[in-house]
């Protein structure tokens, strides 16, 4: 293909246009042709993560019963706190949690008993116990999280990191999100391409299901025979380059021709990458069984492939939204994930992986260290669960450019509120590019007379939890 | 900005002043303040400590930063040494003997804490606005910038009419012809040749239906020795409803169309009538409306439309749009955006914060249309579901300032966009104004409107556009290489009453349009990108063409009903058009996307395209692809190589293609013959030639 051609079809192709990339993309014509949308290209700079996992515990897990330990609750169980904050509905006194917590590694950071497999991995981790959101509401939390922006469409970090990255291995889709048993709540919001092209929005797979077809649309053709098929490539590549002959050089004609060569592999690597069955015995058992072992396991497969991001989702609307039973609900849905995310770490680091893949654990926010109170209709009376808390929650980081063992800032006494090194998602966002080589405040996408960042106009790099 | 350029110097200029911060202070601290501090000041603090409330109480003035920065009539209410001492957060924490304020009820702990950390971090506020004189003036300024710039921008002057007199060959060329040739011959080029008649009737059908010749009417044109031929075939394919029916597809990726609300908790989403309002635009493109009446029916048919309420679905215009859990001042901003946007080419929505950064698009401007809107509610059911009307109880629009709903600024009168304004700009008078608003968008006069339209249409059967942003003609656009061009058509279209099909006439008439896509190496080097359109471009059936297609092509394809409810097409057994798709603007199916269909969440200029693996996927394994080749492959009618041939590329087979494929028949001979038949109708279909338009 003539460096002409592929010009003209990044023009054609429409990827950038009337943006100030496209510019720039013509002007290092001879630094980086990209033949596809897809195609690989280096950030701003040298990046320290490659990939990324989002573990997305969507519901908002309680960091006050995982990571965010608090003794005055206990102090007070049962006492009004000297302050109760809005969120949205109305809790009542302070609620110890009802797990122990233990210090734990080298740098003894306390982990809660729920997690006993993700506690040996924390000098990986740099847990930040300081986040903070804007609404205490699902839908627009969970947007602010994926996309930067509660209301507003606009797109998630995966497309933008697809869109500036491209991908390593076009034969598997470069933003995966997994989410097993339906959507979550937002739905397909939460991994949208938004003003960008669609081709990077996120590709869902429901991970309820084991069987490749059913997992990745297309994948096989159950009527044709794989040496019919081949012919039938065959003669299509025949019967194209023919065609493209009489033309002369056009890459949009090229790019197709390719395109048929690209799904034929992407039809075995496809369906290799998704069958964990491949696996060892060893690091099948060390993953667990159940579907939270099986998602993450494919998740790493995909990463370990080239596959740029992948989401991984609890489950369908929002397991971890414990507005009751909360002491039985979190030691449920942690011990359905936490040897498989132990074993991740774990995993990752033997295959000299965690170095360069960036993994994020959280929800798109934390729960109250009040005690929720009974409402009709909205947790049955039961007094044994938590509201919705973006005042104050965690996360944490490990892998790409991380310093593990961190624990950075801290929530009030009771862990209502973030006070110290607050950190709001935007932060977290400028950090992550920041960690995949972009500086957030020039990495922009000219769309209806704006540049657009994922940030907006805020975001500070946190180089604290930076190694 | 992608990685590898170099930061512009645009970009940093606009996220500095997109925050109105001066340089001293660091602009998240700012932001800090606009936040948490600025609206507690407004909503809490301004009735009793303002100087826009009088006296400011206790000497004590909130609203500007000096107020602060002195203290009132008890000294300095900031300790920036010792924030805690503050008395200002003292007072809110309800830790002064005196002063115990707001005097209702104590503020929040989190709102209090906000305080505290703003004090600590130095009581950081934007530079003081000026003071009300100079305010004025820079109102002042900001109107002769506005003047300014509309008179200078290209796109705010009327169109002209200036074609070339030439001589000799070209004298009595079609104006389009001759317009393109000033180009060209500055570029030192040659037009190319005229495509072939195969080619011609192929491109024909694609552009004006949507869908592919059959083999018969290709030679019965081929065969036909009528002069008149080529005409005849436009005018037959203008009059064949299939003709609006691919245009409203058009429309609809403007009109961001969707059946549904988007997200809106667990209430229903779908807009059960939405189809009304494509149906709508379907009969006026087939009826060739007046594109004049077409716009501005879809902005005020409550005010505009026959008695019998017919044209009420037009407005599903604005009503269709995504509901953002239903936040009225997203919906409002949605319509905004829809409507400048799509009509008229301007980005009025990047007004809704601030200024806008490159456009004479004042915040004021945003809010006044915001105001039209405001004045509009949907009442619903008979006579039309999607239809608005004005309220009865009439309010003006407050800015708001950055946007932001709990910080009003000034009351704006509701009025049309001042940079397309006469001097004496006078607020709407009747009701909501959009009624005006409308009159003003779709105007002969408005030097915007009839050239996005016009544009528009061009960037569909040229294969691009003029201006190269469709529904961006600000200052930032490029100046069209081809203005001159944009111009005649745009003129003549307004001189013929706006008629679409004039339009497409006019531009299918010339030989610019008839060119073939030929490959010459010099002119590429020239022209690489075809702007002068020395030749004409080749374009790959979008996702709609290509299904229909497929369908007319598997006799799978209905044409029997135009308009009417949406359908799931994405089931095996639909065989309705693309554009009758139910789209769910939530969940849209992953196929669409694949494929590069308009995302109906916003107003879509261009489509993308994109080349990927998935897209072959579908066309290889899919149950929609087997389920058609495998059934035109069962009918006796397609048994041999030719047959299938004409069926699917309307053409023969020459003696290499043929023979290719009886090789291939031959190899699967060991599968039943329908089998391998099936198979090679689906390389066909699958081959470059079907899928790419020359």
């Amino acid at each position: 293909m003539n460096i002409l051609s592929r010009r003209e079809m990044i023009r054609r192709s429409g990827i950038g246009f009337g943006t100030a990339a496209l510019g720039s993309l013509l002007a290092d014509s001879a630094a980086g042709e990209r033949k596809s949308p897809m195609a690989p290209q280096p950030p701003h700079f040298t990046p320290k993560a490659k990939r990324v996992i989002h573990l997305f515990m969507n519901g908002g897990p309680s960091h006050v019963d995982t990571f965010d330990p608090k003794p005055a609750l206990a102090k007070n169980a049962g006492k009004e706190l000297p302050f109760n904050l809005p969120t949205e509905r109305k809790t009542g006194a302070a609620f110890p949690s009802p797990y122990r917590f233990n210090k734990f590694g080298e740098s003894g950071t306390e982990v809660s008993e729920i997690f006993p497999h993700v506690a040996q991995c924390v000098d990986d981790i740099a847990v930040i116990r300081s986040m903070h959101a804007d609404v205490p509401n699902h839908e627009p939390s969970l947007l602010l999280m994926n996309c930067g922006a509660a209301r507003l469409i606009r797109p998630s970090v995966g497309s933008w990191l697809t869109y500036g990255l491209g991908t390593e291995n076009e034969n598997l889709p470069a933003f995966i999100a997994m989410c097993p048993g339906g959507y979550p709540i937002q739905e397909s919001q939460n991994w949208q391409a938004g003003f960008l092209p669609g081709i990077y929005q996120g590709t869902y797979v429901d991970t309820k299901h084991r069987e490749v077809e059913k997992l990745i649309e297309h994948i096989r053709n159950p009527s044709t025979s794989a040496n019919a098929q081949q012919r039938q490539l065959n003669l299509l590549r025949e019967l194209n380059q023919a065609h493209l002959n009489e033309r002369g050089a056009d890459a949009a004609l090229e790019a197709r021709i390719e395109s048929f060569e690209l799904a034929f592999r992407m039809q075995g690597e496809a369906s290799e990458a998704f069958d964990i069955s491949r696996e060892p015995e060893s690091i099948r058992k060390m993953y667990g069984r159940g579907t939270q072992a099986r998602q993450i396991l494919i998740a790493r497969r995909l990463l370990q492939r080239g596959v740029r991001y992948v989401q991984v989702r609890h489950g369908q609307g929002q397991p971890w939204d414990n507005h009751d039973d909360i002491e039985k609900n979190h030691r449920k849905l942690a011990r359905q994930c936490n040897q498989a995310i132990g074993a991740l770490l774990k995993d990752l680091k033997q295959q000299g992986m965690l170095d360069d893949t960036l993994v994020i654990w959280g929800g798109e926010f934390g729960r109250t260290p009040t005690v929720e109170l009974p409402k009709e209709g909205a947790n049955q009376g039961k007094i044994n669960g938590r509201d919705h808390n973006h005042h104050g929650f965690t996360m944490w980081l490990a892998g790409g450019g991380i310093k593990g063992g961190t624990v950075y800032g801290s929530t009030d006494d009771f862990g209502f509120q973030a006070v110290e090194k607050r950190m709001h998602v935007h932060d977290l966002h400028a950090t992550m590019l920041h960690l995949l080589g972009f500086d957030h405040e020039q990495f922009t996408y000219r769309y209806a007379g704006r540049d657009f960042r994922l940030t907006d106009v805020h975001g500070r790099v946190i180089h604290d939890i930076l190694a | 900005m992608r990685p590898g350029s170099t930061p512009s110097v645009a970009l940093l200029v606009c996220v500095v002043s997109a925050c109105g911060v001066n340089s001293r202070v660091v602009r998240a601290d700012v932001d800090f303040f606009e936040k948490h501090i600025r609206p507690v000041f407004v909503e809490h603090c301004y009735e009793c400590h303002s100087d826009k409330a009088g006296e400011p109480k206790a000497g004590l003035s909130l609203d500007r930063r000096s107020g602060w920065e002195q203290g009132g009539d008890s000294g300095p209410v900031l300790d920036l040494d010792n924030p805690e001492e503050s008395l200002l957060l003292k007072a809110i924490s309800y830790n002064d003997d005196f002063y115990q304020m707001p005097p209702e009820e104590k503020l929040s702990n989190e709102i209090v804490d906000h305080f505290r950390e703003w004090i600590e971090m130095g009581a950081p506020a934007p530079e003081e606005e000026e003071d009300d004189d100079e305010e004025k003036s820079a109102a002042e300024n900001r109107e002769e910038s506005v003047a300014s710039l509309g008179k200078s921008h290209w796109a705010f002057q009327p169109p002209s009419l200036d074609i070339p007199a030439f001589e000799g060959e070209l004298l009595h060329t079609h104006p389009i012809d001759r317009l393109i040739a000033v180009g060209l011959q500055e570029a030192d080029l040659a037009p190319s040749q005229r495509a072939t008649d195969e080619t011609l009737v192929r491109r024909l059908h694609f552009d004006l239906t949507g869908l592919p010749p059959d083999y018969e009417s290709m030679q019965q044109y081929l065969s036909s020795e009528d002069e008149r031929k080529y005409e005849q075939l436009v005018e037959q394919l203008l009059q064949s409803p299939q003709f609006g029916e691919r245009w409203a597809r058009h429309w609809l990726d403007v009109a961001r169309f969707a059946d549904t609300k988007g997200y809106v908790f667990t209430q229903d989403r779908n807009y059960p009538d939405a189809h009304k309002y494509r149906d709508w635009v379907i009969d006026s493109f087939n009826r060739d409306r007046s594109i004049k009446e077409f716009l501005q029916f879809q902005l005020a048919a409550d005010q505009l439309g026959n008695e019998q309420g017919s044209d009420l679905p037009a407005m599903g215009f604005l009503t269709l749009g995504r509901r953002f859990l239903n936040n009225q001042n997203d919906i409002i901003d949605d319509r905004i955006d829809v409507v400048t946007r799509g009509m008229m080419g301007l980005t009025v929505s990047c007004a809704r914060c601030h200024d806008h950064k490159y456009d004479p698009i004042p915040t004021a401007d945003y809010y006044s249309l915001y105001g039209v809107f405001d004045n509009s509610s949907e009442p619903g059911g008979d006579p039309s579901p999607l239809r608005m009307v004005d309220r009865k109880d009439l309010r003006d629009a407050h800015i708001l300032l950055r946007g932001n709903a709990s910080n009003r600024g000034e009351k704006v009168p509701r009025q049309f966009l001042q940079v397309l304004s006469p001097d004496d700009r006078r607020p709407f008078q009747e009701g909501s104004g959009r009624r005006e608003m409308a009159l003003a968008i779709a105007a002969d006069e408005n030097p915007l409107t009839a050239r996005v339209f016009v544009n528009r249409v061009w960037g569909h059967l040229m294969g691009s556009h003029l201006v190269e942003t469709p529904s961006d003609f600000g200052t930032r656009s490029n100046r069209p290489t081809q203005l001159p061009l944009l111009d005649y058509l745009t003129i003549r279209f307004i001189e013929n009453d706006w008629s679409f099909k004039w339009l497409v006439r006019e531009i299918t008439g010339s030989s610019t349009y008839q060119q073939s896509v030929t490959h010459r190496t010099a002119a590429i080097e020239r022209d690489p990108e075809n702007r002068l359109y020395w030749r004409m471009n080749r374009r790959r059936l979008d996702f709609e063409a290509m299904r229909d297609s497929i369908l007319k092509i598997c006799n799978g394809l209905d044409l029997s009903e135009i308009g009417g409810p949406s359908d799931k097409i994405t089931r095996v057994e639909s065989r309705r058009r693309s554009l009758y798709a139910h789209l769910d603007r939530q969940n849209l199916p992953s196929l669409f996307r694949v494929f590069d269909v308009a995302l109906p969440d916003t107003h879509v200029p261009k489509r993308f395209q994109t080349t990927v693996p998935q897209q072959a996927l579908f066309l290889m394994n899919s149950p929609f692809i087997r389920h058609h080749s495998q059934g035109l492959a069962s009918s006796r009618e397609y048994e041999t190589v030719e047959a299938l041939y004409r069926q699917i590329l309307a053409r023969d087979p020459n003696p290499q293609e043929q023979e290719l494929a009886e090789a291939f028949l031959t190899d699967g001979a060991h599968q039943s013959k329908e089998q391998t038949l099936a198979e090679l109708a689906q390389v066909l279909l699958l081959s470059n030639e079907f899928i790419f338009l020359d």
